[in-house]
């Protein structure tokens, strides 16, 4: 059964260091992931992952316990994939040609096949912001109130920002 | 898990049959040794804030130091250097000896790095 945040916030007044271990635990797979799907290569996502759990070390003694442990966390994640996106642009680009089937090794990091390829290839169509509400909304099934803490904006903004993503995506995988 | 469905997924069918496909892949074991070099990271991380904390405080005793034996021998108008008790100034700093003081003043030459105890303080 995974630690409670309140377990987390509590055990790192006591033992610091076993307590960020807890969290690194529980959110790690999740943090990549939301990483990953950003960036598409995957040394990249692990750097960026890194970087995060450090800032939220750094953080996390003077995080506020009424405030939500999950969202912060995906905060800054966020915002430190959308500060890589910013200054790496042909690095993605280059990620972006590595998931298309003709341009595939057999050591790529990416094994989905065509139809999952077209999908993650639609979704870099996408505005940064709106790619971020499909992809949390999509694969992470988070609820709208909780996008909202993590990006900005409003529950109506960000339904209708999923609306349009699907839309657009539904459109490219049946045209290409 | 399951996701749920509703009305708008007939609206986009082929994104409701890759619900939950992912098609990255990671290498073997990799979330162990990822757990394992952040929490390597913020053991050095630890270190390093504890060595810093020590050193400034050296150094800045070590200042200290400097600044009270200076006043000392400036405000005062001795005949000869011979006239100051230097035994009795109590040093913090273990580098600094007291036989360092029987001699001329000038010829003192106390090792302190103010550019690192700057660059220090501007780390933390």
């Amino acid at each position: 059964m995974q630690i409670e945040d309140n377990d987390i916030l509590n055990l790192f007044e006591i033992n610091e260091q076993k307590a960020f271990s807890s969290l690194v635990m529980k959110y790690q797979e999740r943090i990549y992931w939301h990483v990953r799907k950003m960036v598409l290569n995957h040394e990249d996502a692990n750097d960026i992952t890194q970087n995060i759990f450090i800032k939220v070390w750094k953080g996390l003694s003077k995080f506020k316990k009424e405030s939500n442990l999950f969202t912060w966390i995906y905060r800054i994640a966020t915002n430190e994939t959308l500060n890589f996106i910013k200054s790496n642009k042909n690095k993605i680009a280059q990620s972006i040609e590595n998931i298309q089937i003709e341009n595939r090794k057999d050591d790529s990091f990416f094994s989905g096949d065509e139809i999952e390829a077209k999908l993650h290839l639609a979704i870099t169509t996408l505005p940064e912001k709106q790619k971020l509400v499909f992809n949390m909304k999509y694969f992470d099934d988070l609820k709208y109130t909780e996008i909202v803490a993590i990006i900005g904006g409003t529950v109506g903004s960000l339904k209708a920002s999923y609306h349009h993503a699907q839309k657009k995506i539904e459109k490219y995988l049946t045209t290409n | 898990m399951k996701k749920k469905t509703s009305n708008t997924d007939n609206e986009f069918p082929n994104l409701e049959n890759l619900k939950s496909q992912n098609g990255f892949k990671t290498p073997t074991g990799y979330f162990d040794s990822l757990h394992d070099s952040i929490m390597n990271e913020v053991k050095e991380e630890t270190k390093v804030r504890k060595v810093s904390f020590y050193k400034v405080f050296a150094y800045a005793a070590s200042i200290l130091v400097i600044v009270g034996v200076s006043s000392i021998l400036f405000f005062s108008t001795p005949d000869t250097l011979e006239d100051y008790d230097f035994e009795s100034i109590v040093l913090n700093y273990e580098e600094i000896s007291v036989d360092d003081y029987v001699d001329e003043f000038s010829e003192i030459d106390l090792e302190l790095d103010e550019n690192l105890l700057f660059d220090e303080l501007a780390m933390n």
